[in-house]
């Protein structure tokens, strides 16, 4: 059982209902998602009624609170013909998409959840209310404590409310789809990206290029021939709006962890991510239920089947070290990692000079940063 | 006291760093004492300009080891005094480190040190038909290193972003003298995004060592115009419409009819200084796209009344028009002796609101105020004339530049939109953020330097700088509570 549960209606209220709780009473944030273990005896911070939503529609910003359903934000732009220009898939609220530093195959244009974000607002675990950023898309007052949150899950303190930059909703859309074998997505990707066509997306799912051209209703077929164009020992097949809309609804749920499953994220120079390909399927094998290569940002979502997963994270920590072994000399522990079991990590020493002390690790950094800001560790 | 463990610093680099890059002699420390804040100064103990990133790490922490307080510094070309020295300590230069470690074509990064050319590395990956986007006025000498320093942007920020969403990975040397990656060479590494953070942090956080640069390929085709409007207002409202009607131009530049007249008069580029504002509007992309959008920017012109329009015929027209923009600021000093500018930004759709207070405040202090700004995301730069031989005139325009910033923070918005705060903006903090919010800043600045060594005195206001300030309004307990109110 759970020791209590709040449920805030404003910031302000969050804010003093930390400030009269226990200090060291550890915490869980909760949008509409997260499972609560049975013998959890933590306090539940419930964030669906932070609600708050302003759309300065001239502007191209909006101020959304963290419990606002992202399908629902979206829906509400749609209708004056604006997004937030990510695309991550599941549902789930605007602070669960943040805390996740969620994103989708438009991170080949755009940019992750938090390049769109231009403002936020923060309750620490005393209470504390803070601002970052504001409602304008340029400025560089201030630390930027929405870099710091978005991707976070939640270990600093609680995203209550995000300022968004809004783009205009495309008036329309197709996709292209390249068969590539894994021998000849290299030379692929190279004649995509060189033919001038802006691309929104350029994801590889089973040894198929998916390339989403967005835009005018007036260019957007000349645009997809040039691409084909450039591809003329191809047998591509274009997709039409709905069909295209359709497509990338599936590679959205590809994205999502099947049931008892995780996702793992890579982020790689993209030269290093399409060598590895190959592999990563090799090894996992039978315990790989999705692989997602957002090719041109160097990002992949790993969807591992249930079991064994901290086994399955090591594999493919190895894997990086092991084939991108340029990535290792010059980014030593250089990833941000789960949890994992500490008897997982014996096949992991930290490399003598990480033990000199002369370099420290991210994660070593962000537990400083933990203790800055959550001394009694209500969050960890 | 600092004196003796300066003598203690310097006898242990003459053995771990070359002779040159110690500059001990007070009038060459003083070529050091300020950037491009010239209004504040201060000579530090000494100077370091390590030749290389061995160099750089090893005198670093040695300068930590002493505890001395120290800043770090690119091209010294920043306009808030972020690398403003410390006149008790060291300043560190990596103007020597501008070494372009790797160019990979096909995943389209460059790996620099810190000391490169902002435009040298768009001129190095230029022959396979990339460049590197953040463009500051600066580009021809400030350095990457100053870039990430202060997120800078520039006149194309508006459609391709800051140098946050440009830089996908640095090597940052903390103030504590340890060393770690952060990012990735990819986009959009998992975790937190220390990288994040520490861009933009006006040196505070540490020092950056090399960076991954992410890398754009040339646009196919570019259309830049000029175009002239009898109104200041006519022309803030034409770039609401253009935006408001999902065109994302490379570029929305404005001038009023001052700066247009100062700009002409400094190169003689051809501006029509009748006019009483122009817009320079450059849109690139796909050539057939930029076909589209021009008809529709064109038309949207006249709908706003735009007298005439100027397009460029070719590239030289192009690099005249924004040689004639890009020399606002050096033309501000051909017609007034002296001048401050601002950096404020306010949303968009409040431009035409806050010009219309600009302009009265011009008109009730009597003094001359140019105006420049990057339309398109709402970053003014009000260029404040003044004479200083004239008593009280230098004060006069301090108080109508800081009116300006709070017409800014009226609308919602921000102090700074790519000068940074430095010492300039200091003290105007409180005025932006809440003591809650500055209080965070401090929390987390904690945890990278817990002595308080690295850039003391920049970016958070401290009562030794700043005296007791009234801050944003916070209602008294009392007052939230009910029981009390203020009258």
């Amino acid at each position: 059982m759970v020791a209590g549960v709040l449920a805030p209606a404003s910031v302000d209220e969050l804010g003093g209902q930390l400030r009269d709780l226990d200090a060291h009473h550890r915490m869980m944030i909760r949008g509409l998602g997260s499972t609560l273990p049975s013998d959890d005896d933590r306090i539940v911070v419930d964030t669906m009624a932070l609600n708050r939503f302003v759309h300065r529609v001239d502007d191209f910003s909006v101020t959304v609170g963290a419990g606002v359903l992202w399908s629902a934000l979206q829906e509400q732009l749609a209708r004056v013909g604006q997004r937030v220009a990510v695309d991550p898939p599941g549902v789930g609220t605007v602070g669960a998409m943040v805390a996740t530093g969620a994103r989708g195959g438009l991170i080949h244009r755009y940019g992750g959840v938090r390049d769109q974000i231009i403002g936020m607002t923060i309750v620490l675990a005393d209470g504390t209310v803070a601002h970052s950023g504001s409602t304008v898309i340029k400025n560089v007052a201030g630390y930027d404590l929405a870099k710091l949150f978005a991707g976070s899950r939640g270990r600093f303190g609680i995203i209550a409310e995000v300022i968004f930059r809004t783009r205009p909703l495309p008036e329309t859309q197709r996709t292209l789809l390249v068969p590539a074998r894994p021998d000849r997505v290299r030379a692929l990707v190279h004649e995509i990206l060189g033919a001038h066509v802006e691309l929104s997306a350029l994801d590889l799912v089973d040894d198929t290029l998916s390339c989403l051209v967005e835009g005018g209703h007036e260019v957007i077929d000349r645009r997809l021939d040039r691409l084909m164009r450039a591809l003329p020992d191809t047998a591509t097949e274009r997709l039409d709006e709905p069909q295209s809309l359709a497509y990338w609804s599936r590679l959205r749920d590809l994205q999502f962890p099947v049931e008892g499953g995780l996702v793992f994220s890579l982020s790689a120079r993209s030269t290093v991510t399409l060598d590895l390909l190959p592999m990563m399927r090799s090894t996992l094998g039978s315990s790989l239920a999705a692989l997602v290569a957002h090719v041109g940002a160097g990002v992949v979502e790993v969807s591992v089947a249930p079991g064994g997963q901290a086994h399955r994270l090591l594999e493919l920590r190895e894997m990086l070290s092991c084939a991108a072994g340029e990535i290792r000399a010059r980014h030593p522990l250089c990833s941000f990692d789960f949890e994992i079991p500490s008897s997982a990590l014996v096949t992991h020493p930290p490399s003598a000079e990480a033990r000199a002390g002369s370099t420290i690790t991210v994660r070593l950094l962000a537990d400083r940063i933990g203790m800055a800001l959550d001394p009694n560790g209500r969050f960890r | 006291m600092a004196a003796s463990r300066i003598d203690i610093l310097i006898d242990r680099l003459r053995s771990s760093v070359e002779r040159s890059s110690l500059i001990l002699e007070a009038a060459e420390r003083q070529a050091y004492s300020c950037d491009g804040l010239t209004s504040h100064r201060a000579v530090p103990k000494l100077v370091i300009v390590p030749a290389s990133r061995e160099e750089l790490i090893a005198s670093v922490r040695a300068v930590i080891d002493v505890d001395l307080p120290w800043v770090a510094r690119g091209a010294g070309t920043g306009l808030s005094g972020g690398a403003l020295p410390d006149e008790e300590g060291v300043l560190v230069v990596t103007s020597r480190l501008k070494a372009i470690l790797e160019v990979d074509p096909i995943s389209r990064i460059a790996v620099v040190e810190p000391g490169v050319v902002n435009l040298e590395l768009s001129k190095a990956v230029l022959p396979h038909g990339l460049y590197f986007a953040p463009d500051p006025s600066s580009q021809i000498a400030c350095s990457i290193g100053g870039n990430v320093a202060e997120n800078s942007g520039g006149a194309h920020c508006f459609k391709y972003g800051f140098t946050t969403h440009h830089v996908l990975a640095l090597e940052l040397l903390l103030p504590t003298g340890e060393l770690l990656w952060l990012g990735s060479e990819g986009m959009d590494g998992p975790g937190p995004d220390l990288r994040g953070v520490v861009i933009g942090s006006e040196g505070t956080l540490g020092i950056v060592t090399r960076v991954v640069c992410r890398l754009l390929p040339l646009p196919e085709a570019r259309r830049t115009f000029l175009a002239y409007f009898d109104s200041v207002a006519a022309a803030a409202e034409a770039v609401s419409d253009v935006v408001s009607r999902g065109i994302t131009p490379a570029a929305i530049e404005m001038m009023d009819h001052l700066a247009i007249a100062a700009c002409e008069i400094a190169t003689g580029a051809g501006l029509d200084t009748t006019a009483q504002s122009c817009l320079l509007l450059e849109l690139d992309g796909e050539a057939d796209e930029v076909a589209q959008e021009f008809l529709s920017v064109r038309a949207l012109m006249d709908l706003h009344g735009s007298s005439h329009v100027w397009e460029a015929a070719n590239e030289e027209e192009r690099a005249l028009m924004w040689l004639a923009r890009k020399a606002a600021f050096a033309a501000a000093g051909r017609v007034a002796p002296a001048y401050i500018v601002q950096d404020g930004v306010v949303p968009r759709s409040a431009l035409p609101r806050v010009l219309e207070g600009i302009g009265r405040l011009g008109v009730e202090s009597g003094l001359s105020i140019l105006n420049v700004f990057h339309a398109g995301d709402g970053n003014l730069h009000p260029l404040v004339t003044y004479d200083p031989s004239i008593e009280g005139q230098e004060a006069l325009a301090e108080e109508v530049a800081a009116k300006i910033l709070t017409l800014c923070l009226e609308e919602g918005g921000s102090l700074t939109g790519e000068h940074g705060i430095g010492v300039d903006k200091v003290c105007h903090m409180p005025e932006m953020f809440t003591a809650d919010d500055l209080t965070t800043f401090e929390r987390l600045r904690g945890a990278f330097d817990p002595s308080g060594m690295c850039n003391r005195g920049k970016l958070l206001p401290t009562p030794r700088l700043c005296g007791e300030r009234p801050g944003r309004y916070q209602p008294h307990p009392l007052e939230e509570a009910g029981l009390g109110e203020r009258w």
